[in-house]
């Protein structure tokens, strides 16, 4: 059974009446690396707040493990399963500190001492901030506050992970860090990543790689199943990656998503 | 303009100012201010210096770090002290007195921000108004918004600086000429400070709301617990208390 489930979804901001989502239909498996790309306005970030129950659908229907988000009452079950990471850590911090930053969603849950205290120290220790606990998150560097993020996101302990370009301020070392770190959650603990970017080189990382156009899911698929399209995604301006782009300036028909896929490609042998 | 506002930073350290818990401390300053309206003498202000003298020793936060957070209010002091002097009838003793009441209001409090932790701050103030929930109040909201307008108020002095940067790097003359002009170039920066106020207040809303704020009951972790040193500091402001009272009616100079 999917872990996520959505219906025939629409959305539209008061701002935007032709709508954010226009018929989305979408089913994500537990425990899978997920990254969903388009270009702007194409309506990633409403997908990932949809997931949450932080807004409703006009129409159709968003099922986390089969509870549907329109429901209240499942409110608080959703989001104890599904927990969401935005852009920009320094508008996430609510704690004077790292370990009570960390504690925020723990507290929220309603848990006892210990084991708000265990949360923390394992959530600290997993993005590598535990030497750092009392210090004051404006001490730190984009990419640790990057990490302080995820702590606060980990300490929830929740099975899905949903990120909304978290690693678009950070600088290639940082945005290597933060994937490590997702991808240990994905493939050591199980836990379900959904990663919206704009870093095509991310994606290759993934099991699965949505592309949203306008509203729609353009494609879906492998990332060799989605670059093999490579020309269509440049025509929407969505980023490739750098092989693939140098797949089609050399025009052979193929798409390299690696170097070995490149090397082969123009001929050339191993060793 | 970031570095001068000292309200709301946290001074780390360990001075037994900083270990007291902070229901502790909300209760000195709500005591002490109370006891700087009450004096009316050379004695009694003389007590009142030496108690602000003892607290600010006592932080061990640095006098020069604690006198950078009047520099954004010396001119609503000067102001309120000239008018004071021209205005009042009590001469200059009371001008005098007027205008160290203001200064103490804003060392102490400044001393209550530096060396207490905004979410400290909060916890005390739920905890201790706790008794308004019964009719309604909701003093647990109140406490989160004053935690968090402590935490953005270092994030948005600096934000206001980028602002004015990058507007004085576009030509903007931010600061100069006359009176009208001066608050004319301000506009400059607090519109854009404002847009960016509430885009952040906005996601941080939607963080809040996914990390489970406000479904359900909600724990808190480190608990607050007393001291021997918080019961005699309580026992310290009742008898400053005492004293200004007695000082306030009995003759001396």
């Amino acid at each position: 059974m999917s872990q996520i489930k959505l219906e025939d979804v629409y959305f539209s901001y008061r701002e935007t009446p032709e709508g954010v989502l226009s018929g989305l239909n979408l089913e994500i498996r537990a425990g899978s690396f997920v990254t969903v790309i388009g270009s702007n306005g194409s309506g990633k970030s409403t997908l990932l707040k949809l997931l949450n129950g932080l807004i409703l659908p006009d129409r159709g229907e968003v099922k986390i493990d089969g509870l549907s988000t329109k429901d209240r009452k499942n409110l608080r079950a959703i989001r104890e399963k599904v927990s969401l990471l935005f852009q920009n850590p320094d508008n996430q911090i609510v704690g004077d500190t790292l370990e009570l930053d960390t504690a925020f969603g723990p507290e929220n849950l309603g848990l006892e001492s210990e084991e708000i205290g265990r949360r923390v120290e394992k959530a600290l220790d997993r993005v590598g901030l535990l030497d750092k606990r009392h210090l004051s998150p404006q001490a730190l560097s984009g990419g640790e506050k990057a990490r302080l993020g995820i702590a606060g996101v980990l300490a929830l302990e929740s099975s899905v992970m949903a990120l909304d370009e978290a690693t678009a301020m950070l600088d290639g070392d940082g945005r290597e860090r933060v994937l490590e770190i997702l991808l240990k959650e994905c493939r050591e603990n199980g836990r379900t990543i959904i990663l919206v970017t704009h870093h095509s080189a991310e994606t290759l990382l993934s099991d699965r790689v949505i592309v949203l156009d306008k509203g729609r899911i353009i494609l879906d698929g492998t990332p060799k199943e989605v670059y093999r399209e490579a020309k269509l995604l440049k025509e929407k301006g969505i980023p490739i990656p750098p092989y693939a782009e140098l797949s089609l300036l050399l025009d052979k028909g193929e798409i390299a998503l690696t170097g070995d896929e490149l090397w082969h490609m123009v001929g050339g042998k191993n060793g | 303009m970031a570095k001068s506002i000292t309200l709301g930073r946290y001074y780390p350290g360990e001075s037994p100012i900083h270990r007291l818990d902070p229901r502790t401390k909300l209760f000195f300053l709500l005591i002490f201010i109370i006891s700087l309206f009450l004096f009316s003498s050379w004695t009694g202000f003389a007590f009142s210096v030496l108690a602000l003298a003892i607290v600010i020793a006592s932080s061990r936060v640095p006098l020069s770090y604690m006198v950078r957070g009047l520099r954004s209010v010396v001119f609503i002091i000067l102001f309120a002290a000239v008018l004071n002097a021209v205005l009042g009838k009590g001469g200059w003793t009371k001008t005098l007195f007027t205008t160290y009441r203001m200064i103490a209001i804003i060392m102490s409090s400044n001393v209550l921000t530096l060396t207490t932790r905004p979410r400290e701050i909060s916890d005390a103030l739920e905890k201790s108004l706790s008794f308004l929930s019964v009719i309604g109040f909701p003093v647990h909201e109140m406490a989160t918004i004053i935690s968090l307008a402590f935490t953005f108020i270092p994030i948005l002095s600096e934000e206001a600086g980028r602002i004015m940067d990058a507007q004085k790097s576009r030509g903007a003359r931010i600061g100069e000429g006359k009176l009208k002009d001066k608050i004319k170039s301000i506009m400059p920066i607090v519109i854009p400070l404002f847009v960016s106020a509430f885009r952040r207040a906005d996601e941080l809303s939607y963080a809040m709301d996914s990390r489970l704020y406000g479904l359900g009951e909600r724990s808190v972790w480190k608990k607050m617990r007393y001291r021997k040193s918080d019961y005699l500091v309580y026992l310290g402001s009742l008898l400053l208390l005492g004293l200004s009272v007695v000082l306030r009616y009995l003759p001396c100079p």
